[in-house]
């Protein structure tokens, strides 16, 4: 007996110590508990990175905004798209420019309105916004708002999220919970289903109701590609900082092998994959959408840092062949080259403002005469 | 099948209960079928390549042994290869599906590579012709007869060998040669993949059938226990290169698997897993990002490149050597020490006898030894040095940076050995002072030759060098930092070296009290946790 207990000795004090370090980590580094407080350290971040899906949720919602964590209000496609300013062309009639995307789409629109004054930029953005949601926030926009130019922006790391329908899913580690609608293609037709909610009022009726909110998962389930009952229910198991971190690894993993089905380092995106299809078509579908509105459609293609061109060389015949206009960051900032982007992965500022001219010079040369005589000649 | 792989861990956990509950002769079939299933989840139709290359140099053995091989072995041999043939080359197990499954007529599917039919016929053919002229060979006499086979074994391993992995590196320049005298003759290129692991296997295999012919070493007359000694998964894709008169006993006797055996084992496991999974594949991206720049790298990624390279090659292998020797404990063999702290090697000698054991061994009794050795005037020992390390960087990979790499090595020896027979220096060697100051210098030499390893070409060697000589001070770090866990990892990492090194390589447990060494485990555990979030690269030594 006492043989036993001596062999086993050692397996129960490295289990004892396990314990220490779990309960020391969610001592030292404790994720702050007020859903305001945007600036945890970086190491409170890391071990918190791999709690379940709802239950960052329920640390970040409140009742209301004011107590709630500020990135919930974030990228919904509501009626607070319509609230932006400037909610239509002003005195001046001036040129209105309107970017929907991703944070990159967003600095952009600001460098462009901070070196040209004549034209009038608004950025309708969300972050981590996928081709999926930046298409939806100008379909949905478009009812409300006439823009001269509209740019849809779309990045390399995008593509293989297209068949997600919420930042709860499509970004484990830091989520938003906006959520969008699920393109896909039915007899070559761009076809859309709309999640059960797409307004903050909408999500927090769902999230505070078991009922409601056990739909939106079942609807998860049938629509969302990157739905895991692993990552999103939450459970006792969320109180350990070793089972977060063996989550974390079990999402990096999934979302690994799910984007290989789509993308490869070497040999870039894959032609029949759905993913590549649905956005080709969305690309296809905004540039007759905005030509039959009179707006001129440019696709700002934003090549991620260490991702090649990948985005740029898959999307160029579906351009060429349909004649839409477009900027892709590959020929300005080599996307193999560190230097051209910051730590967060965006460009840095002098780039950003190299692809702002560019993006200038594009629309100056193909905004029509009527456009520019409204832009009081100030264009070019 | 990766060892840091979900899918591996299954196919272990089946394997290894399987394994207990089995009696002696069958553990051994059991373990060969496994081997293969191993081998053939990369890919199936290179299977055939080790069952040739197994069933050669057993068959050369017992020619050079015994002189003839009886009735029975023969059609055991002769059918191994057929079926093998046939299962290997000419089924196509990678379109087995499920549709095929349900499908009556997609079966065809299975069956209709044309090469592999024509491949199959042909080694039917040949089989045919060799047991006809068997009766010839066998009456040759002995010394002729053992000395035909040993060319024999040792002609088609490197045949294959070279085909697979030299034949490109070499009509490519022999195009440049002949581009250059103004001739434009048709590319050679052959669009082959590199069997993963054949280094390793083609140099057991050859070191059985030379130990044989010295009368060295019994063969054995069983073709499944040699075809195991061959294929033993642990050690098939990137050794250690076991030499059969350690495995083969191990084969051969019955085996008792020991506590210790279980606790080696599982030591040697985690411990292969922490340096791979923790530190190798959270510096890989860093690494990756110096030296597959597209822009001009500033001396501060050159410095943080190399030195990261230099761990993360280390980590790596011997990780891999690791997880290789403790897999095998727990199966109840020995398996050889591949590495035995090496940066602690305070100049190239002691290096070599810390790196990569059994490939620097293997070199030593095969190629420096037959040679001449260290024996003879200084220009012949200087000679067979600079051979035997050139030969060794064309084993790691059929590319210039690769000879490179192997001759830098070389000089470093032959300037070691003309320091130390003129004799600079001994007194002071073993003051501790002298000796980490050895250690250091020795570490950057090593860690500068890695340049030359990780490079892609000679201009890029040449930009790095140049990088590191003249942007001196240039502190700009472009590349990507390693990820968190690497960083809380290596520490730990530089502490177990330092207790491994100072203890002899004994255990933690057998050196530092229970709740000390379990401390450190627990840590072990819980860094090796959080570096499963780490992007998993596959073992460098895999293309080897």
């Amino acid at each position: 007996m006492k043989k036993k207990t001596k062999r086993f000795a050692p397996i129960l004090l490295i289990c004892a110590y396990l314990v220490v370090i779990d309960i020391a980590i969610n001592i030292v580094f404790p994720y702050p508990k007020d859903p305001r407080n945007i600036s945890p350290s970086a190491m409170q971040h890391f071990f918190e990175y791999g709690r379940s899906i709802e239950g960052k949720l329920t640390r970040m919602t409140r009742k209301t905004n004011d107590e709630s964590a500020p990135i919930l209000s974030t990228g919904w496609l509501d009626d607070s798209l319509n609230e932006r300013i400037p909610k239509n062309q002003d005195s001046s009639n001036k040129p209105v420019v309107t970017v929907y995307g991703m944070s990159h789409a967003v600095l952009l629109a600001e460098d462009m309105a901070r070196i040209n004054n004549s034209l009038i930029i608004r950025s309708v953005g969300a972050p981590g916004a996928v081709p999926s949601w930046s298409y939806a926030a100008y379909l949905f926009e478009k009812e409300h708002h006439y823009s001269d130019v509209v740019i849809l922006g779309i990045m390399t790391r995008g593509v293989h999220l297209i068949c997600t329908t919420s930042g709860v899913t499509n970004h484990f580690d830091s989520i938003h919970p906006y959520t969008y609608p699920r393109f896909f293609l039915s007899n070559g037709n761009l076809e859309y289903v709309l999640p059960p909610f797409i307004s903050l009022g909408g999500y927090r009726e769902y999230f505070y109701n078991s009922e409601k909110w056990k739909n939106y998962i079942k609807w998860l389930q049938e629509y969302d590609k990157y739905y895991d009952p692993l990552l999103f229910k939450k459970t006792i198991l969320d109180s350990s900082s070793i089972f977060r971190m063996l989550r974390r690894a079990y999402a990096y993993s999934t979302t690994r092998k799910q984007e290989s089905t789509v993308y490869n380092d070497i040999k870039g995106f894959d032609p029949e994959s759905d993913e590549v299809k649905i956005l080709r078509s969305i690309i296809v579908e905004f540039s007759q959408t905005a030509s039959r509105n009179n707006s001129l459609p440019i696709v700002y293609i934003v090549n991620n840092v260490f991702m090649g061109d990948h985005l740029f060389r898959i999307l160029e015949p579906t351009l060429l062949s349909h004649n839409v206009l477009f900027l892709s960051t590959h020929d300005i900032c080599p996307p193999n080259d560190p230097r051209y982007y910051d730590s967060t992965s965006h460009f840095i500022r002098s780039m950003n403002l190299e692809l702002a001219k560019a993006m200038i010079k594009i629309i100056k040369e193909n905004i029509s005469l009527k456009t520019l005589k409204k832009g009081d000649q100030k264009v070019g | 099948m990766p060892f840091n792989s979900i899918t591996f861990f299954a196919f272990f956990i089946i394997v290894y209960t399987i394994y207990r509950v089995l009696p002696h002769r069958a553990q051994n079939i059991f373990l060969l079928i496994a081997s293969y299933i191993f081998y053939g989840w990369w890919d199936v139709r290179f299977l055939f390549l080790i069952v040739i290359s197994t069933s050669l140099d057993f068959t050369c053995v017992l020619m050079i042994h015994e002189g003839s091989i009886i009735k029975k072995q023969r059609y055991i041999i002769s059918s191994w290869i057929v079926l093998s043939a046939f299962f290997f080359l000419v089924v196509q197990w990678n379109r087995l599906t499920s549709e095929v499954i349900k499908s009556k007529f997609a079966w065809r599917q299975m069956f209709a590579w044309k090469t592999g039919w024509i491949l199959f016929l042909t080694i039917v053919i040949l089989i045919i012709v060799i047991n006809l002229i068997y009766g010839r060979l066998s009456h040759l006499e002995i010394p002729k007869k053992r000395k035909l086979f040993l060319f024999l074994s040792l002609t088609v391993n490197l045949a294959i060998l070279g085909l697979f992995k030299y034949f490109n590196f070499f009509t490519e320049n022999l195009e440049v040669i002949i581009h250059r005298l103004g001739l434009n003759p048709p590319s050679l290129h052959l669009n082959i993949l590199l069997p993963v692991g054949i280094s390793f296997y083609t140099f057991m295999t050859m070191s059985y059938t030379i130990d044989v012919y010295r009368s060295r070493l019994k063969p054995t007359k069983k073709l499944c226990e040699y075809a195991l000694y061959v294929a033993f998964f642990p050690k098939l894709l990137a050794g250690p290169i076991e030499r059969a008169a350690n495995f083969l006993p191990q084969i051969i006797e019955k085996r008792k698997i020991k506590t210790d055996h279980i606790i080696q084992g599982i030591h040697q496991v985690f411990y292969g897993l922490f340096k791979k999974v923790v530190i190798a594949d959270g510096v890989a991206k860093t690494v990756s990002g110096v030296f597959g720049a597209t822009y001009q790298i500033s001396w501060a990624d050159a410095i943080v490149g190399t030195l990261l390279f230099t761990f993360q090659i280390y980590c790596d292998f011997s990780g891999y050597s690791d997880i290789a020797i403790g897999i095998a404990n727990l199966f109840g063999f020995d398996l050889m020490r591949n590495f035995n702290y090496p940066y602690f090697a305070r100049n190239p000698s002691e290096f070599w006898g810390r790196w990569h054991i059994s490939l620097s061994s293997w070199f030593r009794d095969y190629v420096f030894f037959p040679l001449g050795g260290p024996y003879g005037s200084t220009f012949r020992w200087i000679r067979n040095v600079l051979l035997t390390f050139l030969v060794t960087g064309l084993w790691h990979g059929a590319a210039w940076n690769y000879v490179f790499w192997g001759l830098y090595h070389g000089i470093l020896l032959c300037l070691h050995r003309i320091k130390e027979s003129l004799r600079v220096g001994r007194k002071r060697l073993n003051q501790p002072i002298i000796k980490i100051v050895s250690i250091l210098i020795f570490f950057i030499l090593t860690s500068l030759g890695w340049i030359m390893f990780r490079s892609h070409s000679i201009n890029q060697i040449m930009t790095i060098f140049k990088v590191l000589l003249y942007d001196i001070g240039n502190l700009k770090l472009n590349a990507e930092l390693p990820t968190h866990t690497a960083l809380l990892g290596f520490p730990l990492f530089v502490i177990m070296e330092f207790l491994g090194y100072n203890s002899h390589g004994k255990r933690l447990d057998e050196v530092l009290p229970m709740p000390i060494w379990t401390a450190i485990y627990s840590v072990m555990i819980f860094l090796f946790i959080l570096g499963l979030a780490n992007v998993p690269s596959g073992f460098i030594y895999f293309v080897f």
